[in-house]
């Protein structure tokens, strides 16, 4: 009997440790000194035309990845960003460029060139870094005295009563099938985590730009390994401003 | 004599609070206390189980529960038709559920968990009183062995998810080990003890038990819960 009860023990043993390497899911902030130590407070921001990427594949390895905008997936994702906002006492400002006509001048004049800015600060102020894991190398490497954005965007914070500009998205990646079916007869563990494990990524990511000091206070990235569903939105998103008002 | 163990348990709750309070934990929409029952208890048991979880920290939620079985046993006594013997055990536990996902925090997303319960069980069974005289005339006869101490850990993992906005489903799989301590009992004798030993070691896990684990009765094996709840605020 206790042999039975020592094999089924490694057996579960075995279970339990693949299922804790199959759960991932990561969060990285970064923060400027000043947001760190409370001296900013979002109270009100201006969220530059958020996104709702889909990659998908179709499941076979010599098919290509398809790459989609989901225009009703950003309605909800706007309303969701929004809502949530709001539940932390965050006033956010919403522009959404699926309703820009020519008139809309203040938008390309402004704004669509401050989200290309925030992009390219955002992105040339990293140093690529060869300490950490592999999620860690690659992202939110701040360099002290990196790109800075342009000061001619500073009026912008009069005109929206807020300094603070962001950009948030979400990129959803549907991984190929995995057909771990051999797992399941060999190694049977293996292949029922396989089975239970998650087959879609989403990212959720923001940067805040504040135009008056011409920085980048505020930059978080999260990966999930689950589909981009109300729930875990809503969670995120919730998560994410929570941590903002502080 | 100065109380060490309580001053120790007083320390660490304390910090458990502190560190809850810094770490500003968000909850669902921060929503943090939840109510939960498992669908699986009724069946498997005969009992029911209910929870209440609270989000302590981001990836921690520590719970008390509860819950009452009736677990029934079989017994055979030769030319006589299959008794059932009954164990009631009425328990009441801690639990401690760390979320695995640092992007999603509690309560949603795939976690661990330990569970610790204490109780009192009750057993009610069948002996048979034999008559030397004549061996046709054995009767079966009913008897019942109450406070029990009763014990049972359970660690494991599980997934919960929430839906629309406010409804817990929460799918949980783990080991248990529980013990029934028989000789703590205030009305039991070595007998009825040794005949309770022969159906209660497999007592304690819902799915599948192995068998004994320890001298006293009680079994070592797989458990599985399915629970619904809501999140109450």
């Amino acid at each position: 009997m206790l042999k039975t009860v020592l094999n089924s023990k490694i057996c579960l043993g075995l279970f339990f440790l693949v299922f804790l390497t199959s759960c991932r899911g990561a969060l990285r902030i970064d923060r400027t000194r000043d947001f760190n130590a409370k001296k900013i407070r979002i109270e009100k921001m201006v969220s530059l035309d958020p996104d709702f990427e889909l990659l998908v594949t179709s499941g076979q390895r010599s098919t290509q990845r398809k790459y989609k905008r989901a225009t009703a997936k950003e309605i909800q994702l706007n309303n969701t960003l929004y809502r949530n906002a709001q539940k932390n006492g965050i006033q956010v400002e919403m522009i959404d460029t699926k309703r820009l006509e020519p008139k809309d001048t203040p938008y390309f004049r402004d704004l669509a060139p401050l989200k290309r800015e925030i992009l390219q600060v955002s992105f040339l102020q990293d140093f690529i870094s060869k300490k950490g894991r592999t999620f860690d190398k690659h992202t939110f490497n701040r360099h002290e005295t990196g790109p800075v954005i342009a000061s001619h965007f500073s009026h912008l914070a009069k005109q929206y009563d807020t300094p603070f500009f962001a950009i948030q998205g979400v990129t959803s990646h549907r991984k190929p099938v995995k057909g771990k079916l051999i797992w399941l007869i060999t190694v049977p563990p293996l292949g029922v985590v396989s089975f239970f494990s998650p087959e879609v990524d989403t990212y959720y990511y923001t940067i805040i730009a504040n135009v008056e000091t011409a920085e980048i206070v505020y930059r978080e990235i999260r990966r999930v390994d689950a589909p981009a569903s109300d729930t875990n939105l809503n969670a995120v998103i919730y998560d994410s401003f929570k941590i903002i008002s502080r | 004599m100065i109380d060490y163990k309580n001053r120790l348990l007083y320390f660490f709750t304390m910090m458990l609070f502190s560190l809850a309070m810094y770490a500003q934990p968000t909850g669902y929409q921060g929503k943090r206390m939840m109510f939960k029952t498992d669908l699986v208890s009724p069946l498997t048991e005969r009992g029911v189980h209910i929870g209440l979880d609270y989000v302590l920290l981001r990836n921690l939620v520590i719970g008390a529960d509860f819950s009452i079985t009736g677990k029934q046993y079989k017994q055979n006594y030769g030319s006589f038709p299959d008794a059932k013997a009954r164990i009631r055990d009425a328990q009441i536990g801690i639990t401690g559920q760390y979320f695995l996902n640092n992007a999603l925090p509690a309560p949603t997303g795939s976690y661990v968990f330990g569970k610790y319960a204490i109780g009192q069980a009750a057993v009610f069974g069948s002996e048979l009183i034999p008559d030397p005289t004549d061996p046709t005339d054995n009767i079966l006869r009913g008897f019942k062995i109450e406070d029990i101490p009763s014990r049972q850990l359970d660690i494991g993992f599980g997934y919960q998810e929430v839906v629309y906005g406010f409804l817990l489903l929460d799918f949980d799989f783990g080991i248990s080990a529980a013990s029934l301590f028989l000789d703590k009992s205030s009305n039991g004798d070595e007998t009825r003890n040794n005949l309770v030993d022969q159906f209660a070691a497999k007592h304690g896990p819902n799915l599948y038990s192995l068998g004994s684990w320890r001298s006293q009765p009680g079994g070592i094996g797989l458990s599985m819960h399915i629970k619904v709840g809501i999140l109450l605020f």
